[in-house]
């Protein structure tokens, strides 16, 4: 995985929380797609002729069996490893973060981490986990802009409303 | 919304397919890196509901830009705005 290019930073609407946004860095490991990662979320991949149109083409349908929430003495970390963990290693590019949160992401997987002196954070992060293991979780590229690649987006189905997606920018 | 703009993208891709220029660059044999559709601005002068970001192989002869199906099936004849003008 890649570190994220910018701070990630959490997904509001009406100061309510519904995901985490982290954005792309100028890395290949980041223009590629995440069509690894939906397999692992058993997100549809349809042609883009093709249904399911709308929350449905981006929504889980399984939880990824490469999926872990680990805590620390000084910070919480959620992230999926293509190596299933076997070895107790925290992926290097979530060693090392600032203002309380630190992301990274590829075609294969993501992780977030936060300080656990960010109370906030911390919750969010497990109400993200909890979304997950109950498939309530929509995973998908948006955000970004002219000279920004698209960020990954990870967000709570169920709160995902018509306002706070921004078609075009949301894929 | 999100469903909206799904539609409209399938939609695009739908027309794109039924113009056949892609198929027609492959038997010419013409390559690119990305041959992207959006629909005509109001400058673009086609019949079709259509445009390309045509990012093309060999650039060296080839023009990239934002072409038309018709300026895109007059390059399979070597004529037309995409290729380049010998000096």
């Amino acid at each position: 995985m890649r570190k994220c290019g910018g701070t990630p930073f959490l997904l509001t609407e009406n100061n309510n929380f519904f995901g985490f946004h982290l954005p792309a860095d100028f890395t290949a490991e980041h223009e590629w797609g995440i069509v690894n990662m939906k397999r692992c979320f058993g997100i549809p991949n349809p042609e883009i002729t093709c249904e399911p149109f709308g929350l449905e083409r981006r929504k889980a349908t399984i939880v990824p069996d490469n999926l872990y929430l680990i805590e620390k003495d000084k910070e919480i970390y959620l992230f999926m490893d293509r190596y299933k963990f076997d070895n107790g290693r925290i992926p290097t590019d979530l060693t090392y973060y600032r203002d309380g949160i630190g992301g990274t992401w590829d075609g294969d997987g993501f992780g977030i981490v936060v300080s656990k002196e960010n109370e906030n954070y911390c919750n969010k992060i497990k109400e993200i986990k909890q979304a997950i293991d109950a498939c309530d979780v929509a995973v998908f590229l948006g955000g970004g802009g002219v000279f920004e690649n698209s960020g990954l987006n990870v967000a709570i189905a169920s709160k995902i409303s018509k306002g706070n997606i921004n078609v075009g920018r949301w894929r | 919304m999100w469903e909206d703009g799904d539609k409209e993208l399938a939609k695009l891709y739908k027309d794109v397919e039924e113009t056949g220029i892609k198929k027609k660059l492959e038997n010419a044999n013409l390559r690119y890196y990305a041959l992207s559709p959006s629909r005509p601005n109001k400058n673009m002068k086609t019949k079709y509901n259509v445009m390309f970001w045509l990012n093309p192989q060999q650039q060296d002869i080839h023009n990239y830009g934002y072409f038309s199906v018709e300026q895109l099936e007059e390059w399979i004849e070597g004529k037309g705005p995409i290729p380049k003008k010998k000096k």
